[in-house]
């Protein structure tokens, strides 16, 4: 009845000079890698991953987006999201629910759920039809599972003699998943947000700095369980028990985002990188490096593009305890797994075709080479193998379009 | 009868469009005279919606799949419609800007510049009626 109510309603906004607007867009999206131990996926919120050639839909997704704008000044958007995730619930799926209200052109301001403005393409993410590449740099943006934040944001936005500037500021809290190995899970949530993006616009050159900070505002089951399991063994058989309590505490501890990129788009050419650190007083992740750089060349409807993206954590394996019993050496090992958890060291070298198939569609197919310093990784999930495949390679073909 | 034959002829007009001059067009009480290419870009492409006096401007535009929508939009970015609607799916779907208000065709965007104070569009350079004012041109 109020759905019915609110159709009907729609012609009299409409009348008022407002309108209503119906978007869309959808990835459908076949992957494939010949790793036998990485099930290979592109967020880890992902429950799923490809491994041994298999070929499965996994990255594939279909986004709808409402706008009514109500003036020139005020606009409410939605945009509804299903892509392959744990859980699926009224909550999950909305990716942007905000009201947006523009007193002039200089200044934004928006309330409710908006992009997480990380990293240059965080926000449109799931858009496969907005960027050159089958998938985004699994080394730098794989690992961020945050893709919006609930809260506030003020964009300042004016034309100066460097090109148009413009200045964000956003605060608020967000909630993502993430998925591992023996169906761990986790609804992980940054507090506290506030974070500062300074983009600079000139024809076809974009530059852009972005600094977060964020504290961590719970923790999983695990962490808890943990932090049981050691509170009571002595610094005189584990002598590091003490750092090891308060770096298993993660609630409330700093995790801090910072990044700098740029983009050159032309007819012929485009060129893509930016350069992340991720900065956190938890031991569960401690410092994260990570970088892209992408180069293409527009020719005709084609676009042919290489990649070349890198991340390194600095985290460090726990000392063993000075004795050895069964029970020591179980905590030991969970302690491992999880402090490992985000050890990463690899690169990927990436070789990416675009061809567009109309004016609002495009077909890519992409190769990845990646190699892996270490595996169990948190980028993937894992078969249980004895040798892990440190080098492997990755085919994505997808369809992509907007509508 | 008289509006029909007005729309049969902007759509014989716009069937022809190849051979068209594009103009860009405000209310005729607008007191912003002309625009330059820059100006005109950024409005069009949503990344910054004022006139040079400073009032915010109501971009209109027509539908994805229009011609008359390819042939500016290419015209003014020197790109094809493909990157363009790349480029728009980006910023539409991050929210970070609103996209311009749809019409269906080149007499309901004559009809609503000449009844909006702030809108601006563009249309065939002959369909100009004397209740819009045209601030910049392109010569097809």
């Amino acid at each position: 009845m109020r759905l019915l109510v609110a159709l009907l309603s729609i012609p009299h906004f409409m009348a008022d000079g407002s309108t209503l607007k119906f978007d869309g867009f959808t990835n459908i999206s076949l992957s494939s890698s010949s790793s036998e131990t990485a099930k290979v996926r592109q967020l880890i919120s992902q429950p799923h991953g490809v491994s041994n050639s298999n070929i499965a839909l996994y990255n594939s997704s279909l986004g709808v987006q409402f706008e009514w704008q109500a003036s020139s000044a005020w606009q409410i958007v939605s945009q509804l999201v299903i892509k392959d995730q744990k859980k699926y619930d009224i909550n999950t799926l909305t990716q942007l629910a905000f009201v947006r209200y523009m007193p002039n052109a200089d200044w934004t301001i928006r309330l409710g759920r908006t992009g997480l403005d990380l990293f240059m393409m965080t926000e449109y993410r799931d858009i496969g039809y907005s960027f050159t590449q089958e998938h985004l740099p699994t080394e730098f943006y794989a690992i961020i599972p945050h893709q919006n934040i609930d809260g506030l944001d003020l964009r300042y936005k004016t034309p100066t003699e460097l090109g148009l500037t413009s200045i964000r500021a956003f605060i608020g809290h967000s909630k993502a998943s993430i998925v591992s190995d023996n169906n761990f899970y986790w609804n992980a949530e940054l507090k506290d947000i506030a974070g500062l993006t300074v983009e600079i616009e000139n024809n076809n050159w974009l530059l852009r700095a972005n600094y977060t900070q964020s504290k961590s505002g719970n923790e999983n089951a695990q962490q808890q369980m943990l932090k049981e399991a050691i509170q009571h063994i002595s610094p005189q058989v584990w002598p590091s028990q003490p750092q090891l309590l308060t770096s298993l505490d993660i609630v409330g501890k700093r995790f801090d985002y910072s990044a700098i990129g740029f983009r050159f788009d032309d007819t012929n050419w485009i060129a893509q990188s930016e350069l992340s650190y991720i900065n956190s007083n938890s031991e569960v992740l401690n410092h994260l490096r990570s970088y892209y750089i992408s180069v293409g060349k527009h020719i005709g409807n084609h676009t042919l593009m290489a990649s070349f993206s890198r991340a390194k954590s600095n985290n460090e394996t726990p000392e063993k305890p000075l004795i050895s019993t069964p029970e020591l050496d179980f905590i030991y090992n969970n302690i491992v797994r999880h402090t490992d958890f985000y050890l990463i060291d690899q690169y990927t070298i990436s070789m990416t075709w675009r061809v567009e198939l109309s004016d609002v569609s495009a077909l890519k197919l992409q190769w990845d080479h990646t190699n892996v310093g270490r595996l169990p990784s948190a980028l993937y999930l894992h078969n249980h193998t004895t040798t892990p495949d440190n080098q492997f390679n990755t085919l994505g073909i997808s369809l992509n379009w907007v509508f | 009868m008289l509006k029909t034959i007005s729309a049969l002829t902007v759509c014989f007009a716009c069937s022809c469009l190849a051979q068209q001059d594009l103009v860009v067009i405000v209310h005729k009480d607008n007191p912003v005279n002309s625009l330059t290419h820059k100006a005109v870009v950024d409005m069009f492409m949503g990344k910054y919606l004022a006139f040079p006096n400073g009032v915010i401007a109501l971009t209109c535009d027509y539908k994805k799949e229009s011609q008359i929508r390819s042939s500016f939009l290419s015209a003014i970015t020197g790109r094809p419609i493909s990157q363009i609607n790349a480029y728009w799916s980006r910023v539409r779907f991050s929210g970070k800007a609103s996209p311009p208000q749809i019409f269906d065709d080149v007499v309901s965007i004559l009809d609503k510049v000449a009844n909006t104070s702030n809108a601006i569009a563009y249309v065939p350079a002959h369909t100009v009626t004397h209740n819009v004012k045209v601030v910049y041109k392109i010569a097809q």
